[in-house]
């Protein structure tokens, strides 16, 4: 796992993007503290995080798409799986290493509250709940760019697939809004998540008639209770867009609440993108 | 040792290998013979631990691949088809890698790293970048790679292709190197190069297992493998008789006959491999009918390949997938035959020049740089 880390770090910065990444995480924060903070004299660091949660959008892919692709493109993963090293500790060393790139620009931006502290006094816990959720938050995208990386061998595609995966989430909640909340309309709105959940497993396993008969299922399932039990699609799309919506986590920390259960959120779906990692580089030895 | 019993892969409805069964004992240099797509490099990918099989195991000293893998894959190393290596680093940090991950103890490394670039003649390289190295170069970093903490076993998957016949010499001589202490198997669907390194040869044609045996042996199978074409004059059934009557004739063939000059064509087929013509000389000599032309002939070895894997060509013809390319490939095997065996008598003919040669090729690869 060492020899899978240190080779990963070193590329990230022999080449061109772990610079790429940590610059346009850097130039953001700093347009952004220079904006809220300074210009307009606010000592509140937190909502300059709050309101740049959208650069993983693009920072993560440039990232996290050669992470596992690459390594299928140049087949060098023929080499690291014929090792004696296991598959998780393969993915394992492999996120760490994402996840170190991404720590050393947190630490950087770490430095801010104290650049403020010096022209009065500031709130610093709140500056830093927030500092914290933004490297869970991103940790997160991290392991959802890592996920899509191993999905494919075209590092283009999984840089794609991530930044649409990653807007998609960051849009969720407003979605989930455009439906009304009675039931018919969340009824429609698990129909067509129906309908989206059978084309990704369409893609995954290509086989149509899965695919159809997967769909039909729940769709069959979701017209039977709702005419058995319309309450209970009552706002029921908003409350699947808000358990989607990853963002979101972060609010609670940006006002200087340090939630304990978001922290176990952030966590949990890191380690649930790891494991379907982890799932589908073993998968593909089997096909 | 390798043990691999009922080895299948099957994609989808395609079967890749087909229930290959065979043993490679330790310290033998196996050949695996066959046309392109005929198995050769899923089955390695198979013996390697980089593909799980549909059915069947494979052991490694003993160990299950599947079950336990790590323990069983610390004693192979391995070459695929294309070099798995790291363009954006140097030779030698990309060595170091691969020593780290195959858990080589770091008082070592060092040692180690000196010994196998030695070996392979990497000491020049070492600090360039490995995109910016020859095909040649290239491929002798991926060998380094794969003899990287000095496995029992060393599987090696077509190592020469794509390479100038020189490289190629160089190349067989480093793995003529490896057989002395290593298990290898080394892939290739040129016929004479495995038949010049390997002890043993297993021909595969359609994902099965049509022969594996020693290049000998292999040699000596078909039956009426040797024949002698004749020109003869005489009665024709008297000649035909005193042949019959000589020791491993198994029958005789008459071309033509031409009664004016009472002249005769003859084909003697023998049963097993036998040089009987000294004995057609005195029976004939006996009875008076002078031979005026005999020429010997054996199957060659590669006659035999041809003829064990044939279906392999004519079964790929109904897929329309490999049709277009199906005969093609068989042309490009001749030709690379022709190329090989032009560099093998450039090899005996010469060793001194060569040598310079070698020497000539590491002056132009500095320039390079």
């Amino acid at each position: 796992m060492r020899a899978i880390f240190k080779r990963e770090l070193k590329s990230y910065f022999t080449g061109v993007f772990g610079y790429l990444f940590s610059a346009f995480l850097l130039f953001v924060v700093g347009l952004y503290f220079t904006v809220n903070c300074l210009v307009q004299a606010s000592p509140y660091f937190g909502y300059v995080i709050g309101s740049i949660s959208f650069v993983f959008i693009i920072a993560v892919p440039l990232l996290t798409m050669r992470t596992l692709a690459e390594d299928r493109k140049m087949k060098t993963d023929q080499l690291i799986m014929t090792a004696p090293v296991s598959v998780t500790r393969i993915v394992l060393g492999k996120y760490l290493a994402l996840v170190t790139v991404f720590f050393i620009p947190c630490v950087l931006i770490c430095l801010y509250p104290l650049i403020l502290g010096h022209y009065g006094t500031i709130p610093y816990t709140m500056a830093y709940s927030a500092i914290l959720a933004f490297f869970l938050y991103g940790c997160t995208c991290l392991s959802i760019g890592l996920f899509l990386s191993s999905l494919t061998e075209n590092p283009m595609l999984a840089a794609v697939l991530t930044f649409a995966v990653l807007f998609a989430d960051y849009l969720v909640s407003g979605i989930g809004s455009i439906f009304g909340s009675e039931s018919n309309a969340s009824f429609l709105g698990i129909m067509m998540i129906a309908f989206a959940f059978a084309i990704v497993f369409f893609m995954l396993t290509k086989s149509l008639l899965a695919a159809f008969v997967l769909m039909l299922l729940l769709g069959t399932a979701a017209a039977v209770t709702y005419n058995l039990k319309p309450e209970l699609f009552t706002g029921l799309i908003q409350n699947v867009a808000g358990a989607l919506d990853i963002t979101k986590r972060m609010d609670d920390f940006i006002n200087g609440v340090f939630n304990l259960s978001n922290i176990i959120y952030f966590v949990t779906v890191s380690a649930l993108f790891v494991f379907l990692t982890i799932q589908s580089v073993e998968k593909r030895r089997w096909s | 040792m390798i043990e691999v019993k009922n080895l299948t892969k099957r994609y989808g409805n395609r079967t890749a290998v087909d229930k290959l069964n065979f043993t490679v004992e330790d310290g033998e240099v196996i050949g695996f013979l066959g046309p392109n797509g005929a198995g050769k490099s899923t089955t390695m990918n198979m013996l390697t631990g980089y593909l799980a099989p549909s059915e069947g195991e494979v052991m490694i000293n003993g160990i299950d691949i599947m079950k336990n893998p790590k323990k069983a894959k610390k004693n192979i190393g391995y070459l695929p088809e294309i070099p798995p290596l790291y363009p954006e680093m140097t030779v030698d940090e990309y060595l170091k890698f691969v020593m780290e991950l195959k858990r080589v103890p770091k008082a070592e490394r060092k040692n180690q790293l000196d010994r196998i670039k030695n070996m392979i003649g990497l000491n020049r390289v070492g600090d360039r970048l490995i995109k910016h190295i020859s095909k040649g170069y290239r491929q002798r970093v991926g060998l380094a790679q794969a003899i990287v903490g000095f496995p029992d076993i060393i599987i090696l998957d077509e190592p020469t292709v794509g390479l100038d016949p020189k490289q190629i010499i160089e190349i067989r001589e480093m793995i003529r190197g490896l057989g002395e202490k290593h298990t290898i198997i080394l892939s290739s669907h040129i016929l004479s190069e495995v038949a010049a390194v390997c002890d043993k040869i297993l021909v595969i044609s359609n994902g099965k297992m049509v022969a594996f045996d020693t290049p000998d042996r292999l040699e000596g199978r078909a039956e009426g493998e040797t024949s002698v074409k004749l020109l003869v004059k005489g009665d024709k059934d008297a000649v035909r008789d005193a042949i019959k009557a000589v020791e491993h004739v198994d029958y005789v063939e008459l071309n033509s006959f031409d009664a004016g000059l009472s002249l005769g064509s003859y084909v003697v087929h023998t049963k097993g491999v036998w040089d009987i013509r000294e004995k057609l000389f005195f029976a004939l000599s006996a009875i008076e009918t002078p031979i005026l032309e005999m020429s010997f002939y054996r199957k060659s070895l590669e006659d035999i390949y041809l003829e064990l894997t044939k279906d392999n060509i004519s079964e790929t013809e109904d897929m329309d997938y490999e049709d277009a390319f199906g005969e093609e490939e068989m042309e490009e095997v001749g030709n690379l035959e022709e190329l090989y065996e032009e560099a093998d008598e450039e090899e005996d003919g010469s060793q001194s020049e060569a040598a310079d040669d070698v020497e000539e090729n590491d002056e132009t690869g500095k320039e390079e740089s």
